[in-house]
């Protein structure tokens, strides 16, 4: 045998960076397998299950306690009174009151957390996959399970308060949840809205109240009744949208795949789907000509203002600062800066060499979290 | 003299038997023992290179058993790189891109390579990735009508950007690029088995044209390493033509007469022949090891030659006839010689203990060699001395006696160390440098720890080629790997797939690893990739058919995981590969996987353990069985019957393994990789580096209570030399040197050889003093004969392995500096320590006179 094969095999020459290029090279073939991907089997959440009903195979772990947790893939950040809170992957949490130095706090869970959100300086949710949803009442430094459906299996994307009792959750595949207890009683949100079953990746409350929920595949819907009832939008977009951020009291700038953004000055004005336009979108979806043949995926709606971005890297997260700029974050270090006069997305020199989910403003800097874990970044060079 | 203290009816009757075939028929013997030689020395000539690097890893051990269990899984290709590094600026330039095509279709034509698996910006298996609206879109990075136009280097800098091949194929700074290709070990165009040497030649080729106008050309490989290292070792054999000069020129001033220090030199010629064609005639070839054992026998035998000469030279003192001179020296020494050569092979013989098979193969070696050494010594030159005509005598005589009186002074001087005071003084300083090293010792470390590949220098070409790379590229090259076992398709079995994932995030939060990499690693970006390259898709889906797909992905060409699915491969890069980074690495692998039983069984209170170690065992027949199949599929002359039958054989086993139908934690086995490789021998040098060490000392005593039967005798010989063991590993530990393969049989080699002088000056000191003188006369006595000899050969052994400090192999120079260490001290040893010893433990010898009485005898 030789010997250094093993030093200088294929997989010995293997580098942090080799795995992301033999990927590239089976993406062709995962180009292929591409719309088998999509067809994968579609469930609705199972209902609330208490801890003690769970399988014992299934049963929570606890996250490791980790020394490179900072350093590892990172998703979320939110402010907890003096402090931030940052989730991530294998149910890390960390705390900091500087944005520079870490601890990781006990999880009960180990999956990868998607969102962290604080009601007030000490309650907060933190959500993620296997339907988990994590409760602190200490500014982040104890959690504890509210719900874990490990038999579902799948993420919860984003969290809203609407006041302390009333709570939305949002996730795959059209799973919308409302509890009007804190989190005790759980009710899912039955509206044909959301029939297709679109991943639902943001909740925003907008200043005058209402909200609006954004998705996979260009999925808008609007609700003036505190998430009771639900009205589709047109999407100006036919690709996903990541994250949608409130400007004024009824503008809404929303963000996601390749860059792509828009703003909506009035939300009021945005042009409503009806149910016919709906049905005859998802036929379109089905044949595959009209598919191929929808190359421009920007289209005109009323309501909604294209910002321009010379960039194609996906944006994943944003911020509204508390001067009101608004800020979004992506793959390849984009930190973008939304200047709603002139209509475009303008790059921030800030530019760490990794892919970015989520960031914020302390102070002259920026907090970003991402595939390289967190980093406080100054915001101009 | 020795001889002397080594009498007795046995050693009577011994020489009764030999001396008839040495001296009655001298030339009848002469002539046999020549024509022997020249047997032996065809035999030499046919030697043969034999560099097998399974040779020097402990094949037994169990980690190595895995290795070899799962080599055809994840043994991996071997791969070279082929690095051109630009002075200044980034590669976007229509020079650099020009050289850059160029190389690659030269790489392209490096014998053995697989041409479908080379890889640079200019092949077409470099793609670039995107996510865009309803899928993916990609293509190659160096678009198909490229034209060194400067829109175009734009288009090729964001292609490389978007394929995320910087630091891979393209360095850190953009300012050098890569080409990597993959060996066959069987040549594709001759069908033959790969020539390491020709690859080499053509890579340096390569190097030489393209290496000009600011670019740099690094290359690093399996195949390069191979190359470098038999290079180098020729090198060394070369070295031993050197080493023959000087040793013949130490040989001439010493004997003071040219043909007398032929003597020496050339029946340690002789052994050196013998000792090779020996190990020719037993089927062995040549290694980097094996070539390192003719300088040991050459030195060795010149020890004992000019202890022959030496004594030969007092006899002719004495007025006798070269004849009667060297039958005198014979009956003194030979027996006395022997027990020492013998004490030698015994030294060389335990280092046989140690598991691996080219140190086995070097003890053996060695052992040949200390026999011919014996021939070489104890036949051919007490018949060469008979045969010696020293042309005048007298003036000879006068010569000797002339610098002796120089001499003589200087040991009257030395012999002083017996005196009470000044032996109080040597044990003394001896006692503080045996503490000193006990605590030094504490710093002795296991294994390598300089930078770069521990077999060549680190200032030698290789490494700066490997420095050059890995400080512009992220790529990792200490890389521990663990086999995690699962069962046939395991890889789309959401709960053991977990396991193998918790395991690498465990172990990348252990000290020493830097990361890891595992099938599971891809398949979480497949997933992300088919879902819309979000990021909080980087996660191992529980959905069984995603699962299926993200890991189908994955081929097994990336040496992640085998055709079955049943064993994946979780790649470490460990942060260097120092023993202690090791050892923790495998105590922390030893830990998760039995937390990881622990966990599984509280989880499935229906699954027992004794359960899962039936199907384990199962699983290993099974796939004993598979291997069997493809064994026989390689061999050729194709048995169908057999090959039927071993089929037939699996699939019963599959069966039987199939019926335990409840899953079972997955097992996680060490180990493979260069760092897995280095565990198992750390481990084994560990295990055995003080068994071997008590052996020798073990052998080593019996035979002085053998030939002494004085426990005097033992303490004056053995403590110094343990002395010198002991300082040894202190010397390692301030010198940086590990513990390891290399150094290893030094430590026991030096022991053997240093135990001759001991015993030369031990037996001449004591059958001096058994003649009634004092012990500073009778140790004065000893320095005039035998002490001369000893410091010329601790002198001579000392030159003879100078040559391997300007080895580019970098365990060559540590086997040089620490022997050349252990035969300078053992050799102040045996001439200071063991006098001062003598005369603590000799207390009623007559008193001391303040000059020396009598002189030599008669001249």
């Amino acid at each position: 045998m030789d010997a250094h094969a093993l030093l200088f095999g294929r997989h010995g020459i293997a580098g942090p960076n080799s795995r992301a290029a033999t990927y590239g090279r089976r993406m062709r073939t995962a180009l292929r397998r591409f719309v088998l991907a999509c067809l994968w089997a579609v469930s609705l959440p199972a209902a609330a299950q208490h801890a003690a009903d769970i399988d014992p195979t299934l049963a929570p772990r606890p996250a490791v306690m980790a020394p490179r947790a900072a350093t590892s893939l990172l998703l979320d950040i939110a402010r907890a009174g003096e402090h931030w809170i940052v989730v991530g992957q294998r149910g890390v949490i960390l705390r900091s009151s500087d944005g520079q130095h870490w601890q990781q706090m006990p999880s009960p869970v180990d999956v990868m957390l998607t969102r962290v959100r604080f009601f007030d300086d000490t309650r907060g949710w933190a959500l993620g996959y296997d339907g988990a949803v994590l409760e602190t009442r200490d500014g982040g430094r104890s959690w504890t399970l509210l719900r874990f459906d490990p038999q579902w299996g799948k993420p919860w994307f984003d969290v809203l308060f609407l006041d302390a009792e009333h709570i939305l959750l949002a996730g795959t595949n059209g799973a919308l949840m409302i509890t009007a207890d804190g989190g005790q009683t759980w009710q899912s949100i039955d509206t044909p809205v959301l029939e297709d079953g679109p991943n639902l990746y943001s909740l925003a409350a907008l200043g005058d109240g209402s909200l609006l929920l954004a998705g996979e595949r260009g999925f808008l819907a609007r609700s003036t009744d505190r998430g009771t009832t639900w009205q589709r939008l047109r999407s100006p977009y036919s690709g996903s949208y990541f994250g949608a951020l409130p400007v004024g009291e009824q503008g809404v700038v929303i963000f996601g795949l390749r860059g792509h953004a828009f703003y909506a000055a009035d939300l009021r004005a945005a042009e409503v789907l009806s149910a016919e336009a709906a049905q005859a979108l998802r036929e379109a979806a089905l044949d595959p000509t009209a598919a191929a043949a929808h190359i421009n995926p920007v289209s005109e709606v009323s309501g909604w203002t294209r910002l321009e971005n010379d960039d194609y890297e996906s944006l994943f997260g944003g911020t509204v600062t508390a001067d009101g700029r608004v800020l979004l974050f992506g793959m390849n270090g984009h930190v973008m800066q939304v200047d709603l006069t002139s209509r475009r997305l303008h790059r921030l020199p800030a530019a760490p060499e990794s892919n970015l989910n989520a960031g914020r403003l302390a102070g002259s800097d920026l907090i970003v979290v991402g595939t390289a874990g967190v980093q406080r970044l100054p915001l101009t060079r | 003299m020795a001889g002397a203290a080594i009498s007795g009816p046995i050693t009577e009757r011994i020489l009764r038997v030999v001396e008839p075939i040495v001296y009655g028929r001298r030339h009848l013997t002469h002539a046999i023992l020549i024509a022997l030689t020249a047997f032996f020395l065809v035999q030499t000539f046919r030697l043969e290179p034999d560099a097998g690097w399974l040779k020097s890893v402990p094949l037994n051990h169990p980690y190595m058993q895995k290795f070899r269990e799962y080599y055809r899984d994840f043994g991996g290709a071997n791969t070279v790189l082929f690095a051109l590094i630009q002075k200044e600026g980034d590669i976007y330039n229509p020079h650099f891109m020009d050289i850059l095509q160029k190389a690659t279709d030269d790489v392209f034509f490096t014998p053995g390579v697989d041409r479908a698996r080379v890889m640079s910006l200019f092949t077409p298996n470099v793609n670039y990735v995107e996510n865009v609206e309803g899928g993916l879109s990609g293509a190659t990075v160096i678009p198909p009508d490229y034209q060194p136009t400067p829109e175009m280097l734009e288009k090729v800098r964001s292609n490389v950007a978007k394929a995320q091949v910087i630091g891979r194929l393209v360095t850190n700074d953009q300012r050098g690029a890569m080409i990597m290709a993959e060996l066959l070990e069987i040549d594709p165009r001759t069908g033959e088995k790969l020539d390491y040497r020709e690859v080499g030649n053509y890579l340096e080729q390569l190097r030489a044209k393209y290496e000009k106008d600011g670019i740099t050309v690094h290359i690093i490989g399996f195949a390069k390493i191979v190359d470098d290292m038999t290079k180098a070792s020729l090198e060394i054999a070369a070295f031993f033509g050197l080493t023959l000069v000087i040793t013949g020129i130490l040989l001439w001033l010493y004997c003071g007469s040219f043909v007398l220090g032929l003597i020496p030199l050339g029946s340690s010629i002789i052994a050196v022949i013998w000792e090779m064609g020996l190990l020719r005639t037993l089927g062995y070839g040549l290694d980097p090891f094996a070539i390192l054992v003719p300088f040991l026998i050459l030195a060795v035998s010149v020890s004992h030659g000019v202890q022959y000469v030496n004594a030969w030279v007092d006899e002719i003192h004495a007025g006798r006839s070269n004849y009667d001179a060297s039958l005198e020296t014979f009956r003194r020494l030979a027996i006395a010689g022997t027990i020492a050569l013998a004490t030698d092979v015994a030294g060389f013989a335990t280092i046989y203990l140690i598991e691996i098979q080219i140190i086995r193969e070097m003890s053996i070696n060695a052992v040949l060699g200390g026999l011919a050494i014996i021939v070489a010594n104890k036949l051919f030159v007490p018949i060469w001395l008979t045969m010696i005509r020293i042309k005048n005598v007298d003036a000879f005589i006068a010569r000797q006696n002339k610098r002796d009186a120089v001499l003589d002074k200087a040991w009257w001087w030395m012999s002083g160390v017996t005196r009470t005071p000044v032996a109080a003084a040597v044990i003394v300083v001896c006692a503080i440098v045996a503490g000193w090293s006990f605590w030094a010792a504490k710093d002795l470390k296991i294994g390598d720890a300089l930078k770069g590949v521990p077999e060549f220098r680190p200032d030698s070409r290789f490494n700066q080629d490997f420095n050059a790379i890995t400080d512009n590229f992220q790529i990792a090259v200490d890389i521990f790997k663990v086999i995690a076992e699962t069962r046939p398709n395991g890889c789309i079995d959401y709960e053991l797939m977990e396991q193998v994932d918790r395991f690498a995030w465990q172990m990348e939060n252990t000290a020493g690893v830097q990361s890891t990499l595992s099938l599971l690693t891809f398949a979480k970006l497949v997933y992300q990739g088919l879902s819309e390259g979000r990021l909080n898709a980087l996660v191992l889906p529980r959905n069984q058919y995603a699962l299926a797909q993200a890991t189908a992905l994955v081929p097994t060409s990336t040496g992640l995981l085998n055709d079955d699915c049943d064993a994946l491969a979780v790649f470490m890069f460990t942060k260097d590969h120092r023993a202690e980074t090791i050892s923790h690495i495998v105590d922390e692998v030893k830990k998760f996987n039995a937390a990881n039983r622990e966990d599984f069984f509280a989880r499935h209170p229906e699954v027992t353990p004794e359960y899962c170690d039936r199907k384990y065992a199962a699983f290993q027949a099974y796939k004993k069985a598979h291997a069997r199949v493809f064994e026989l599929v390689d061999q050729s002359g194709i048995d169908a019957e057999a090959q039927r039958a071993a089929s037939a054989e699996r699939d019963r086993l599959l069966a039987e393994y199939e019926a335990f139908d409840q899953n079972c934690p997955v097992n996680f086995a060490l180990a493979t990789g260069n760092v897995g490789v280095m565990a198992a021998t750390n481990e084994v040098v560990k295990d055995k580096e003080s068994e071997i060490v008590l052996w020798v000392y073990a052998v080593i005593l019996v035979l002085l209570w053998l030939s002494f039967r004085d426990w005097r005798a033992i303490a004056c010989i053995v403590i110094p030399l343990a002395l010198v063991s002991q300082l040894g590993y202190g010397v390692m530990a301030t010198l940086d040197i590990g513990m390891k393969v290399a150094t290893l049989p030094v430590l026991a080699l030096a022991v053997g050889i240093g135990v001759d002088y001991g015993i030369y000056v031990y037996g001449v000191m004591i059958s001096a003093l058994n003649e009634g003188k004092s012990l500073r006369q009778a140790y004065y006595e000893t320095l005039r004969s035998t002490g001369k000899a000893v410091i010329f050969t601790g002198a001579t052994l000392g030159a003879s392995v100078l040559t391997w400090l300007i080895s580019e192999l970098q365990f060559q120079i540590d086997m040089g500096r620490l022997l050349l260490f252990m035969f300078t001290a053992n050799m102040l040893g045996a001439i200071f320590v063991l006098p001062a010893i003598a005369s603590f433990l000799y207390p009623h010898a007559p008193r001391d006179q303040a000059q020396p009485a009598g002189d030599r005898p008669a001249s």
